[in-house]
């Protein structure tokens, strides 16, 4: 599975840029976007930044709100559905990474 | 700069804050999410009670079963604690919580949030209602500065009391000092376990930090877990499966193979009417599980195979019109039960775990919610002390009822003090100083070894081969730990800096309850022991404690306090022997709809 992720930090650069990741999942397994972020964390990248604090999982809190193939959606609740998923900021307003104010 | 500095979002703190305010104090209230809407509160599907006989005579309830005295709600939350809660924290849960009660009852009506009543004096609710009651009645308080985002990391302390805390903001990574006359500690419990029903942050912050600051832990070997979803994956973690008991769905618990783990049936009636449900279930099928009968995720199936299509559709019909009392139709918070009702046509079967619910031990306490350590209060599923070693009545009410009276005693106790001032860069570096780490574990490592460590040797059946290992293993997790590497240097939402505090926190409570798991040789409520299968009273009516002394962790017990309710006495009863010969499980603690 292809992911591509908008990164942002503002120790490395001033302007956001996308990421590619090569994911060994398939999209059958039923993961959620945030399942999806969490694998990366835990196995690629532990430097990517997305909502990971406090967190609810089951679409309570709407904390962890992003933007997946153009749209905004829960990342606890999507469920990543094709081979290939872009994941962007819900806003500009940019922090870290997927992060916003 | 405040009166009372208040941690944590959640019930406890809301209510501690509401109160103090009430007093005239000025108020910080600081969560690690939001206020309202972060914690283990949010994760509420359940429900909160008062007796039914305050309900009634007090507030005017006509349908509260007044049969459920305080007396007898008293003696049973003693009764099904197995006789070791300090009986002082049950009567200020029972005597106090019929006003505070009614109090958040009354924010969530003004809230327009559902609180739905069913006897005896029960409102069943959601996790996000109660958190909007709970805000709404923060928010018409006066003083209150609310902060959110913000982990506390330190209790700062001169000689004698606490002062304040330091905190790190996590969206910014940036240093928060707060000074106050009077602290409260509402941070909820410790979850060291991989399959979680809780908000994903429970860490024992408080609980280590009160620790760390000479503040005694009590209790720490009981732990509650209940039935969780495994499967579809979107929805592991939830724990609607708990729901099929109470709403009288039929289905058999198998293991790996298919094979029925059987529960005797006069225990199958008492688990469909009392809170005791937990209980059996982890003695069944944690024992299951225990003896390699549950799957590769230590799971079982609820076994449908003896419904029909219909039976099956008319369970979950009834299920999901209960549900659209709190949640939008066909879900449970944002869980589609739906699928999950497919997934049982289809298979007939679907895989559950048990999951840790919530902790039963924590800081020390007494009736006024004071710690041992001055200035220090604490409120909630952070303390220990009121349930013993099984929790029957509502970890709802206790967060409110406690919270509500931490407030008020550190503002009658230290309104008079002066503020002060101490240097804090020792504490910030120490902080900032995890960033010159290099080649160590990782937080993610760490806190995946904790899951590890903990899911073998703490889980639901313990022996003490097991709780040794698991002991070594924390102590050389908590050497490895000094050296935690952080690969971003970034401090601005580095969850790897902030995993790396948590893992800490988490390793100190999870390591302690696993001390004090050994100490335990009999099975008594929520601790299980295969080495130790009986109940015995002769030697074990007590509590165990642990606190700091000049660094090394110190060990000691106590009897409960008995203020009105005989301890039972003998030792070697058989486990279930026990629970029937003492009549536990009161019946009507559980929600019921009618009426």
């Amino acid at each position: 599975m292809i992911v591509k992720i908008q990164r942002f930090d503002e120790m490395i650069s001033d302007k956001p840029y996308v990421e590619t990741y090569n994911v060994p999942i398939e999209k059958n397994n039923r993961f959620t976007v945030l399942d999806l972020l969490r694998y990366i964390e835990e196995n690629i990248d532990n430097t990517l930044s997305y909502y990971n604090h406090s967190t609810c999982n089951h679409g309570i809190c709407g904390r962890c709100l992003l933007k997946v193939d153009g749209k905004n959606v829960l990342a606890c609740t999507h469920l990543v559905q094709n081979d290939e998923i872009e994941i962007f900021p819900k806003n500009d307003k940019l922090i870290k990474d997927l992060i916003t104010k | 700069m405040t009166d009372v500095l208040v941690i944590g979002g959640g019930g406890a703190g809301i209510t501690a804050a509401v109160s103090a305010s009430k007093l005239g104090a000025e108020v910080i209230i600081v969560a690690k999410g939001k206020i309202g809407n972060s914690g283990n509160t949010i994760m509420i599907g359940g429900s909160y009670a008062m007796d039914g006989e305050s309900a009634f005579t007090e507030y005017g309830f006509e349908k509260a079963d007044r049969g459920l005295t305080k007396d007898v709600l008293f003696n049973s939350i003693i009764n099904d604690g197995f006789h070791i809660s300090d009986q002082n924290l049950v009567k200020q849960f029972v005597d106090e919580s019929p006003w505070i009660v009614n109090e958040v009852r009354v924010w969530a009506e003004e809230a327009k949030q559902t609180f739905k009543f069913g006897r005896p004096a029960t409102w069943s609710m959601s996790g996000r209602a109660m958190g909007r009651a709970l805000h709404h009645g923060l928010s018409k308080s006066s003083n209150i500065t609310e902060i959110d985002d913000v982990i506390i990391v330190e209790l700062i302390k001169d000689d004698s009391r606490v002062i304040g805390a330091l905190g790190i903001d996590i969206f910014t990574g940036e240093f928060i000092k707060i000074s106050s006359k009077a602290c409260v500690l509402a941070t909820g419990g410790y979850q060291p376990f991989s399959l979680k029903n809780t908000n994903s942050d429970m860490t024992g912050d408080g609980l280590a930090m009160a620790f760390k600051a000479g503040a005694e832990l009590a209790d720490m070997e009981f732990l509650l877990f209940l039935l969780t979803a495994l499967e579809p994956n979107e929805i592991k973690g939830s724990i609607m499966p708990v729901y099929f008991s109470f709403f009288g769905f039929k289905f058999k618990i198998s293991d790996r193979n298919g094979n029925e783990i059987e529960i005797p049936d006069e225990l199958k009636s008492i688990k469909q009417k009392s809170e005791l449900c937990k209980l059996i279930d982890l003695y069944y099928i944690g024992n299951a599980i225990s003896n390699g009968r549950g799957t590769n995720q230590d799971g079982v199936f609820l076994d449908f195979s003896d419904s029909t299509d219909k039976e099956i559709n008319e369970m979950f019909d009834n299920l999901i019109d209960y549900y659209q009392n709190f949640y939008r139709k066909g879900y449970y918070h944002s869980d589609n039960v739906n699928e999950y009702r497919d997934i049982v046509l289809q298979n007939r079967r679907i895989e559950v775990g048990m999951g840790n619910e919530y902790t039963l031990g924590g800081i020390m306490i007494d009736e006024k919610m004071r710690t041992s350590v001055n200035g220090l209060y604490a409120a909630g599923e952070c303390t220990s002390g009121t349930f013993g070693s099984n929790r029957v009545a509502d970890a709802v009410t206790e967060m409110i009822v406690q919270g509500y009276r931490a407030g008020q005693t550190a503002v009658e106790e230290c309104l008079s003090f002066e503020h002060k001032q101490v240097d804090t860069s020792g504490l910030v570096k120490k902080y900032t100083d995890l960033f010159h780490n290099e080649n160590g574990i990782t937080a993610i490592e760490a806190n995946l070894k904790i899951e590890q460590i903990s899911d073998k040797g703490i889980h639901f059946i313990r022996n003490e081969d097991g709780l040794k290992l698991a002991i070594k293993q924390f102590e050389a997790l908590e050497e490895a730990l000094e050296n935690v590497t952080i690969t971003s240097k970034s401090k601005k939402y580095n969850m790897e800096w902030i995993r790396a505090i948590q893992a800490k926190n988490r390793l100190i409570c999870a390591k302690l309850s696993a001390l004090m798991a050994l100490e335990r040789q009999e099975s008594r409520g929520l601790h299980l022991r295969s080495d130790f299968p009986y109940v015995n009273n002769d030697d074990y009516i007590i509590r165990q404690f642990a606190r700091m002394e000049k660094g090394k962790i110190k060990l000691y017990t106590r009897k409960p306090i008995i203020t009105t309710y005989d301890v039972p006495v003998g030792g070697n009863y058989k486990y279930f022997d026990y629970i029937l010969q003492h009549k536990m499980g009161l019946e009507n603690l559980v929600y019921n709809e009618e009426g």
